[in-house]
């Protein structure tokens, strides 16, 4: 049996083209994403960099903190902080007595390996850079939404100021000079882990291979590289 | 199951959904399109004479729909500008990249089919001296060449090129 979360990892003695243009010897990178929603504790902190950091229009949103609520009667209940607020402060408050748990769960853009949304696009201006990072390009891209109809995750929209596909870009400016996306940055409690799973030794690599580790809608086969710790099968 | 799923909407759905009225409305004119071109094709192409009083009027039908069934996809398109990417720089696995070429497949069989059955009207129209006229004279391809001669008679490129010639 093949797992739904396969993904082929580079060989380590690979020859490949690097930035100069020269051939190098050594694995080639690939990004991925882990949320461990055991941590996380609902500041909101990482859609308020997010925003700053990506000027992301008011409404819409590359990352956003989802609130399960299990209560005593059974019934599950699911609501998002779409205020731009700090936590949930602008949610009414839970009453202790009525709820049996409740939990967080950030969400982003999955960069899948087998995407839908770059399979729909109709002039190809959703694509994947080598590092597996999906990114869109806002000056090709003609705004039909039709990859914002075929994401699964809702993580795509038409952004209001650039009115073109707007998605999570895992902060490829960033990123490409070995920073860390904006939200993992601010994240107080160490929720979200950014990195290589390629090399071996990477903090996201050591997690994933010492978790039990799920994606989001694995049905789908869409094989998600934003991966997550303590999914229940309620979240969607 | 999935208890909440439809009570909880992702956040950026919650805007409204992303295809809209101006989606709906193109199938609905495409439908009229197709339906028109379905009646024109069973008496010009099989013969049905029982339609003869409406074919000609539903092949005209089917190719002015035709002519303007992408404007209110053009009007849903974010950037409305770059419409004719389709088709400079397709992408072959989505469903949407096929539309540009099929879509002009089909208006240019319908633009030939009304030069054909539209043929004598349209010599019978370009007879004659007026703007009107002139419009039927290049739609009727044929009929030009006689005034295309006079009007090179008249030019009198003969004396222009004989120069060149030598």
């Amino acid at each position: 049996m093949k797992s739904a979360l396969f993904i082929e990892k580079a060989d380590a003695e690979e020859v490949h083209t690097g930035k100069d243009g020269k051939e190098v010897k050594g694995h080639t990178v690939l990004f991925g994403y882990l949320v461990d929603t055991t941590k996380c504790i609902g500041c909101g902190g990482c859609m308020l960099a997010c925003k700053k950091e990506n000027d992301v229009p008011d409404g819409q949103f590359r990352t956003w903190v989802e609130r399960y609520v299990y209560y005593k009667d059974g019934s599950v209940h699911v609501d998002v902080n779409t205020k731009g607020t700090f936590a949930f402060t602008e949610l009414p408050p839970l009453d202790a007595k009525e709820v049996d748990k409740a939990f967080f769960v950030p969400k982003l853009c999955n960069h899948c390996v087998d995407t839908p949304c770059i399979q729909v696009c109709p002039v190809g201006a959703s694509y994947k850079t080598k590092e597996g990072v999906v990114l869109v390009d806002y000056e090709q891209c003609i705004g039909c939404a039709y990859c914002v109809q075929a994401c699964p995750f809702g993580t795509r929209f038409i952004n209001t100021k650039t009115q073109t596909a707007d998605k999570c870009t895992w902060c490829y400016h960033r990123i490409e000079h070995g920073e860390k996306p904006a939200c993992v940055d601010v994240c107080p409690t160490g929720t979200r882990t950014f990195g290589d799973i390629n090399d071996p030794e990477s903090e996201i690599s050591k997690a994933l291979a010492t978790n039990r580790i799920d994606v989001l809608k694995s049905y789908l086969g869409t094989r998600p590289k934003t991966r997550y710790i303590g999914l229940t099968a309620e979240v969607v | 199951m999935m208890p909440h799923a439809g009570e909880f909407i992702f956040p950026n759905d919650m805007n409204g959904v992303a295809w809209t009225v101006m989606i709906v409305l193109y199938p609905y004119i495409t439908g009229l399109v197709a339906g028109a071109f379905v009646v024109a094709a069973l008496y010009h192409v099989f013969g049905r004479k029982e339609l003869a009083p409406v074919a000609r009027f539903a092949l005209a039908m089917s190719f002015s729909f035709c002519a303007f069934a992408t404007l209110p996809l053009l009007l849903h398109l974010h950037q409305p500008q770059r419409a004719f990417f389709i088709m400079f720089m397709p992408n072959f696995t989505s469903a949407m990249a096929g539309f540009g070429f099929i879509y002009s497949f089909y208006l240019t069989l319908l633009a030939v089919e009304i030069l054909l059955v539209f043929r004598s009207d349209i010599v019978e129209m370009a007879q004659g001296k007026g703007v009107r006229s002139l419009l039927y004279k290049v739609l009727s391809l044929g009929v030009l060449r006689e005034e295309f001669m006079d009007f090179c008679d008249h030019l009198n490129l003969d004396a222009i090129l004989e120069p060149v010639k030598n």
